[in-house]
């Protein structure tokens, strides 16, 4: 990466889809486009063309380019244990905890190894409140109706 | 099919107001994780291009193991001059210090480090008390030194031994000017 292509001397050989007078060295391992020594970008054992790099950035394909990353099970355990401060609000809070379980249950999270416990354990108490909510409702039906 | 864990944790963790620092080690570079509540930052640093480690003791250990002594003394010698129930307490406080001196103590130094690289210099603030540093260093060197080869320590002190400062003399206009004056 980043060194200077090697001008083409003679009509034969390929030239870069880039660069028309420079040789090709490589095709892209993605789209086949030919690429000369400048563009030919090596990326996690992988030959690839700036526009397949940049594709695979903004589509969070290429792990080695990722900043950030959401932590989606952190969010759905918090919510789920956060909501019992107000616990009237859990009645709304449950069934999105366990949307967001469901949801994101294969999104990609934290890059570093990490476990599912904190989708587990949102969907557990998540589960829990809903469960305390059908009770509650069955009780006081219940109580009405008698 | 089992998931290869692509990074192996380094020695330390610390920790900050709704998140921690930490540093994991690569195939082919070193990844300082800044974790939030919520997200995490990345920031790699291939080992190809890692100049140098700086590490530099700080001072904060020792003040602090000072103050913590000092209030431990303060508190045992006031459990002296107080009634039964008041020095009980005091002496009780006391322990407590001297419990919090001592777990520092164990701790070791406190430390600051930093990674060089051509374009830039980076704190590592998980590796803030030197025998996290030590640790670190032992698993990183082996890695660097893969990635760059091994520099022989008779290559170094031939380079040191050959090595002349390149002391800038006073320019001509500026000696013309001195001169002058």
């Amino acid at each position: 990466m980043g060194e200077s292509g090697e001008t083409l001397l003679i009509d034969d050989e390929s030239s870069c889809f880039y660069h028309a007078n420079k040789k090709a060295i490589i095709p892209c391992d993605a789209c086949g486009r030919f690429l000369c020594a400048l563009c030919h970008v090596d990326m996690e054992g992988k030959n690839l063309c700036p526009s397949c790099l940049e594709a695979g950035q903004k589509k969070n394909k290429i792990k080695n380019l990722q900043m950030h990353r959401t932590l989606y099970d952190s969010i759905a355990l918090s919510l789920s244990i956060l909501s019992m401060l107000v616990w009237f609000i859990t009645f709304l809070t449950a069934p999105i905890v366990i949307f967001m379980v469901f949801r994101y249950w294969n999104s990609p999270g934290s890059i570093v190894p990490r476990t599912k416990i904190r989708f587990i354990a949102a969907f557990f108490v998540a589960g829990l409140q809903i469960t305390g909510w059908v009770f509650l409702i069955y009780f006081l039906t219940a109580r009405t109706t008698s | 099919m089992a998931r290869t864990k692509d990074y192996k944790k380094l020695p330390g963790k610390k920790r900050k107001f709704m998140g921690f620092n930490t540093l994991w080690l690569g195939k082919d570079h070193l990844l300082s994780v800044d974790s939030r509540i919520y997200s995490e930052d990345y920031k790699r640093f291939y080992f190809k291009d890692i100049q140098a480690i700086i590490g530099c003791k700080m001072n904060s250990w020792k003040i602090i193991n000072i103050i913590l002594a000092a209030i431990a003394l303060l508190l045992l010698w006031l459990s002296f001059s107080v009634g039964p129930a008041g020095s009980i307490f005091l002496k009780f406080m006391s322990c407590v210090f001297l419990l919090g001196l001592l777990v520092y103590l164990l701790w070791g130094p406190s430390w600051a480090c930093s990674l060089k690289t051509a374009i830039q210099t980076e704190n590592l603030p998980s590796l803030y008390r030197f025998r996290k540093f030590k640790k670190a260093l032992r698993l990183l060197g082996p890695q660097i030194e893969m990635a760059q080869g091994n520099l022989a320590i008779s290559d170094i002190k031939e380079a040191a031994s050959s090595y002349r400062p390149n002391i800038s003399r006073p320019s001509n206009a500026v000696r013309h000017s001195m001169n002058h004056e």
